[in-house]
């Protein structure tokens, strides 16, 4: 089976800092780490690479630092790893990357799957995925907690709220995962020297692409962040809302609709 | 001069960083409460390559340096310090062999501990030498063509783990070192000491009785073993600055996490000035004692004589351990004070940093000793 795991680099830690003057986050020093449900499908790719044979390359769009998550992908046993890396590719919104990372998939050998975190720890948005298996014409299923392979089917189970769905398509394919799927093997030493050492990152730019540079990044977006910023907080009241059980269920009941929050 | 680590070894430390988080720090609270290591952990070490880091790939190491070495025990000493003080004396066992094994003896016993299929084990120490090597009572009678073993030691770290040890004892013209299988016949250990901290750290007693060793097995030349034990010590002040850092570092995580999420008068605790004077002297000692123990870890690697420059780092980085896991506590107050707190943890274990590998006392005789000849 040949397998394409798309990878992003976030920040690794919950204390991030907005610009005050762009609004966007700051990332200088900030340590960064592959997005763990994208962790996920890269574990998930080996696994199946590990059951049926093939190769798995992994590709991340990002900055030159990017490159560190692609050799943690080698060093856990991808085959190949590609990073798009170009300051045209900047400041992308989900379609825009959507459309550079399939740009560079449709450039790669033949596929029979696609695997990608079903959203970011940064963005939270889950719509990469989707976006990139519309481009590629690909049948989809996301948020998927099991996989197996057989042949040219792929079946999934698909979470949801209430349950879990039984899907079933015919390869190639696309698949978001979750988190429940798997847990990310850790290299060795060994495997991460290795990586360094022995394994080759391909940077891929717009020219390798053959794409204009308006078509990607921030030009090529069909959305533009406005601001990003923290919601001020002031200081609240507490409100008792007394009586019988019944009687503090319906009013907390009329509060809630008051304030259009049911 | 450089003072920052190459990608691949912060690739190590992210790494390790991920394995301590994910699979000892769920564990270190258990791992200290029954003072034992769960078996599993064995398993998932050795699978990561981490007991022959820093030795040659022909004997199964990772042909790496004492830098890698640093920083994986820096990182499992900050989820559990028990768990790296198990990694800091396995390591006693193969430099003694790097540093003094025929081929033969290489050959023979390295592969083994480097997989950690075998825990190592350094055993030099007896219920009345502490420090002083005069002391030692533990005999090896030549007989044929074996040693024969009798005495006990005393704190003897992953002493009942299977594996191999480095034991000393006095022969005819000095003492010598010999390198003994644990589970061989008239090797016995007893039951861990139940310690104050680094519990699950397997600290136990030896006791050898008519333990017969094939002559083949002598380290080195008989009579040189004080001078071995010397620099062997040198090598496992590396490893337990290691571990002290880790602790020092676990410390003011701990120490920011309680300042920023208390309250106090409607604020974080973190805006109050006695608050902020502990945190920053906590980050200095700590900042000092990570250069230092890079550095011993380089000098380490050069291959020459590191005993002046481990007695410093080590006196440093356990003096540091235990000022800053103080500092620490207090900066959570009362519920420093409970085990509900990962902090009253780290108080413990950072004590036996004064003691192990040599007395905070004996680090400051061998460094005025350099310096006043």
């Amino acid at each position: 089976m040949n397998i394409i795991v798309c990878l992003k680099q976030v920040p690794g830690t919950n204390d991030v800092r907005l610009d005050p003057e762009t609004g966007s986050l700051i990332r200088e020093g900030v340590p960064s780490m592959i997005n763990p449900e994208d962790s996920n499908a890269l574990e998930e790719a080996l696994l199946l690479k590990e059951e049926h044979g093939g190769n798995v390359v992994a590709i991340s769009m990002g900055p030159p630092q990017a490159e560190e998550g692609l050799r943690d992908a080698l060093a856990m046993g991808a085959d190949e790893a590609i990073l798009l890396c170009d300051k045209a590719f900047a400041g992308a919104d989900t379609l825009a990357t959507s459309f550079t990372l399939g740009t560079a998939i449709k450039k790669l050998r033949d596929f029979d799957l696609i695997l990608c975190g079903t959203k970011t720890l940064d963005g939270n948005t889950g719509q990469v995925g989707p976006q990139l298996a519309e481009f590629l014409d690909l049948p989809q299923i996301t948020y998927a907690r099991r996989v197996e392979v057989q042949g040219e089917i792929l079946r999934a189970e698909r979470a949801f709220e209430e349950g879990y769905e039984l899907m079933e398509t015919r390869l190639p394919a696309l698949v978001t995962v979750t988190k429940e799927i798997n847990e990310p093997r850790i290299p060795s030493i060994e495997q991460i020297m290795q990586s360094y050492r022995e394994k080759e990152v391909r940077i891929w730019g717009t020219e390798d692409l053959d794409v204009d540079e308006h078509s990607v990044g921030l030009d090529g977006s069909a959305t533009k962040m406005g601001k990003i910023y923290k919601p001020e907080f002031g200081k609240g009241k507490v409100e008792f809302i007394e009586g019988s059980t019944e009687d503090m269920v319906q009013g907390l009941l009329v509060k809630l609709e008051e304030r259009h929050l049911i | 001069m450089e003072f920052k680590l190459t990608k691949e070894q912060e690739a190590i430390r992210r790494m390790m960083r991920e394995f301590a988080e994910r699979k000892l720090a769920p564990i270190a609270a258990q791992i200290d409460r029954d003072a034992k290591i769960p078996p599993d952990v064995y398993p998932e070490l050795r699978k990561l390559k981490l007991f022959g880091i820093p030795y040659d790939k022909k004997y199964g190491g990772g042909g790496e340096s004492y830098a890698e070495l640093v920083l994986v025990i820096e990182e499992v000493a900050k989820a559990s310090a028990a768990v790296s003080l198990m990694l800091a004396g396995h390591y006693l066992a193969p430099i003694s062999l790097r540093l003094y094994g025929t081929e033969e003896q290489k050959e023979r016993c390295l592969p083994k501990l480097c997989s950690g299929e075998g825990i190592g084990t350094l055993a030099f120490t007896e219920s009345a030498t502490g420090s002083d090597p005069e002391a030692i009572t533990t005999v090896a009678e030549l007989s044929g063509d074996d040693y024969i073993l009798n005495g006990s030691k005393r704190f003897i770290t992953n002493a009942p783990l299977d594996g191999l040890a480095i034991i000393f004892a006095k022969t005819d013209n000095g003492v010598s070192a010999f390198i003994v299988n644990k589970n061989q016949p008239g090797y016995s250990t007893s039951k861990p000491w139940e310690m104050m901290g680094l519990r699950g750290g397997q600290v136990a007693d030896i006791q050898l009785n008519d333990a017969r060793i094939p002559k083949a097995n002598l380290l080195g030349s008989e009579g040189k073993g004080y001078r071995m034990l010397t620099e062997l010590i040198a090598y496992g002040k590396v490893n337990v600055s290691a571990c002290l850092l880790g602790i020092g570092e676990a410390a003011l995580d701990e120490a920011i996490k309680y300042a920023k999420e208390t309250t106090a008068r409607g604020k974080p605790i973190a805006n109050f000035q006695t608050i902020q004077c502990l945190i920053a002297d906590i980050e200095t000692q700590v900042e000092a004692a990570r250069w230092l123990t890079y550095r011993l870890a380089y000098l380490a690697g050069q291959g020459g004589d590191i005993r002046h420059d481990s007695a410093l780092t080590k006196l440093f980085a356990s003096e540091m351990a235990t000022a800053v896991t103080n500092k620490a506590l207090q900066v959570h107050g009362s519920y420093g004070y409970t085990k509900e707190f990962k902090i009253e943890r780290l108080y413990r274990d950072a004590r036996f940093g004064e003691i192990i590998e040599g007395v905070s006392e004996i680090q400051r005789v061998i460094i005025a000793a350099s310096l006043l000849r």
